[in-house]
């Protein structure tokens, strides 16, 4: 088992009212799974991914992650699981304006000691994901589609056990997008565990696995077989 | 995070927002340059006075007629110093030498004006003095035929434009007027040149520049008030030199108990100045000068500190989801601190480099129009930086601290939902 939540909540007190974003989630991640989160605007489908990245602690409930309670640690042992053991893709890219691609990718090497030649793992990636002779370029110099395979990059620098992907295509054309599909399912035919928060159902039905996500519950789950 | 990447990533940040980055690099330019010039200017004249005190004379102390003291006033004596009485202050065990001091008038150059003061040989040990050319006084010179003048420096140098020479006599008007002795009327003398001085300071509170001033012998110079016995003459005072700068205390109690064995009242007729007095003088006038410039440091100090504060708020404020993107990478709390508190001290690093090299140049011009930025030598400034620029670079770390703590605390889920 790579991941379980167990009755996980997760509220949000804002002035008087509470929000819960989460009301007890049960979901187990197998090595080596491609999920789709799908689920209508508020459902929860974000905070999840933020509980599972350990960015965000549950108000009540268990994160284990492999075979470790990881609920109770602290802002410092969050951040080093974060850095060795998750990776995350975001709807906006989210790179570092003014580092070239190579750099954006080398930078998440910078707050672990998994790699020990950043620069030489960097381009690989960037190969990997077609970007080979984009290296030096600086993300206003590449288009949107570039940008988010730059992060996929980014993403894998540490070799995460899971990848974590938030609305990765929401900024891309269709096109686009499902060039961005088939890397995560080259990645995910090499091994890499990956689990993809998505409107889009064309591209949530690539999956092994959807979970379909309401008022913070998995309403249902759709199991493919391959 | 490792610390040459931490190192380089937050260098790379300064060329992000040029235009902003530029005008707090400007305001830590400007407080280097300000801060520079303003203390580099009191610290260059605090040494330029504490060097001349040391200069006036090894171990010197001045006998002056009445009560007076370094930069204070002055109340004329009931009993005048006799000649005779300070030229036994010689014979005191732990005095080097000592010579009576006679201020006799002044000879007009234009607008410059230079004073004719008689004393003996001992004057050139007591007062330091260094010869550039030619010789002291000396005992024959008492009876001599000719007028014998050792020239200071501004007068060959400057007054005189290193037209005079050792050995030659110069005619001039001579304005005999002596606080003793009263005023004369104007007499033509010449003066025969026996020596050249080099230059030196002036000592700070005691009036007289050395370097515009005629010496003469005691003799000559009281003959022109009709005075041929030195046993019936008055002086102003004497320059006396002590054995040691350990001994000036000694040898004031000695001076103080040789004159008052003579008569004289301590209270009213005559004050014992040490070197050691008029550098506590100048610690004194230092150091309300001194509080008075930290004020205006502090002003300078804070608004080029202000201003790393306020584009580090902005800066933290902008890039509210990037520290999000970080947090999600793996960077702690601490490697969030330590890039944005990086990035002031670059900040703060490039403007004191720029503003030193920046001090510099401005100081060299500025001496071509200001006569007192002269005082700011090479050496003050290096004393001046060394003050100015760590209290630069702290202050701005100090204030960058707030901002960077806060980016510290930042929630990284809600940091990357930030629009």
């Amino acid at each position: 088992m790579l991941i379980e939540l167990i009755d996980v909540y997760k509220y949000y007190v804002m002035g008087l009212t509470t929000i819960k974003a989460l009301n007890g989630i049960n979901l187990k991640i197998d090595k080596g799974e491609f999920i789709s989160i799908v689920g209508p605007s508020g459902s929860g489908k974000t905070t999840l991914l933020n509980i599972i990245g350990l960015l965000d602690r549950p108000t009540k409930g268990k994160v284990i992650l492999e075979n470790k309670d990881v609920s109770s640690l602290n802002d410092n042992e969050l951040s080093s699981l974060r850095a060795e053991k998750i990776g995350f893709i975001f709807q906006t890219f989210n790179l570092i304006p003014n580092l070239t691609a190579k750099e954006n990718v080398e930078l998440a090497s910078a707050f672990s000691n998994k790699v020990r030649d950043s620069e030489k793992k960097a381009l690989e990636l960037l190969k990997i994901v077609g970007l080979e002779d984009r290296a030096n370029h600086r993300p206003s110099q590449l288009s949107g589609g570039e940008q988010q395979r730059v992060a996929i990059a980014r993403a894998l620098m540490n070799d995460p056990i899971i990848l974590l992907a938030d609305e990765p295509t929401g900024n891309l054309d269709s096109k686009t997008s499902l060039e961005i599909l088939e890397i995560f399912k080259m990645l995910n035919k090499r091994g890499v565990t990956i689990l993809l928060v998505t409107h889009n159902m064309m591209l949530a039905e690539e999956a092994n696995r959807i979970l379909y996500i309401k008022d913070g519950k998995i309403e249902n789950e759709v199991k493919k077989s391959n | 995070m490792k610390l040459k990447k931490a190192i380089n990533y937050s260098f790379r940040n300064i060329s992000r927002n040029k235009l902003r980055n530029s005008l707090v690099i400007l305001a830590i330019i400007l407080a280097v340059i300000l801060g520079g010039i303003v203390i580099g200017i009191v610290n260059g004249i605090k040494n330029y006075y504490t060097n001349a005190v040391y200069e006036a004379g090894f171990n010197a102390l001045f006998v002056v007629s009445g009560k007076t003291s370094v930069g204070g006033s002055f109340t004329p004596p009931k009993k005048l110093l006799a000649v005779d009485d300070l030229r036994s202050i010689k014979e005191l065990p732990k005095v080097k030498a000592a010579s009576p001091l006679f201020i006799a008038g002044v000879f007009r150059f234009g607008e410059n004006v230079t004073y004719l003061i008689g004393a003996d040989q001992d004057l050139s040990i007591s007062a330091s003095f260094s010869l550039y050319k030619g010789r002291f006084l000396n005992d024959f010179d008492s009876n001599s035929s000719y007028f014998p003048v050792v020239l200071g420096y501004n007068v060959w140098n400057n007054i005189l434009n290193r037209t005079v020479n050792v050995g030659e006599d110069i005619n001039l008007v001579f304005e005999p007027f002596s606080i003793i002795y009263g005023k004369k009327e104007p007499i033509k003398i010449s003066v025969h040149v026996i020596g050249l001085l080099q230059k030196r300071a002036q000592v700070p509170g005691l009036g007289i520049d050395p370097n515009s001033v005629f010496y003469t012998d005691l003799n000559h110079v009281y003959k022109i008030f009709n005075i041929t016995n030195l046993k019936q003459a008055y002086a102003e005072g004497a320059v006396v030199s002590a054995e040691s700068f350990q001994a000036l205390d000694a040898v004031s109690e000695e001076i103080n108990n040789l004159l008052v064995s003579k008569g004289y009242d301590s209270k009213t007729d005559f004050s014992i100045i040490s070197q050691k007095d008029a550098l506590v003088y100048i610690n004194k006038v230092f150091l309300q000068i001194n509080s008075f410039v930290s004020i205006i440091w502090t002003v300078v100090l804070a608004i080029g500190s202000l201003s790393v504060l306020i584009v580090m708020v902005i800066t933290v404020r902008e890039r509210y989801r990037e520290i999000g993107t970080l947090r999600s990478l793996g960077a702690k709390r601490r490697d969030i601190l330590l890039l944005f508190l990086f990035e002031a001290s670059w900040l703060s690093i490039i403007g004191l480099i720029i503003g030193s090299i920046s001090g510099l140049i401005v100081i060299e011009i500025l001496k071509n129009y200001y006569e007192f930025i002269k005082f700011i030598t090479f050496n003050t400034i290096l004393e001046t930086y060394a003050i100015v620029l760590p209290e630069i670079f702290l202050a701005s770390l100090l204030f960058a601290l707030y901002p960077a703590y806060r980016a510290t605390r930042i929630d990284p889920a809600q940091a990357l939902r930030y629009e």
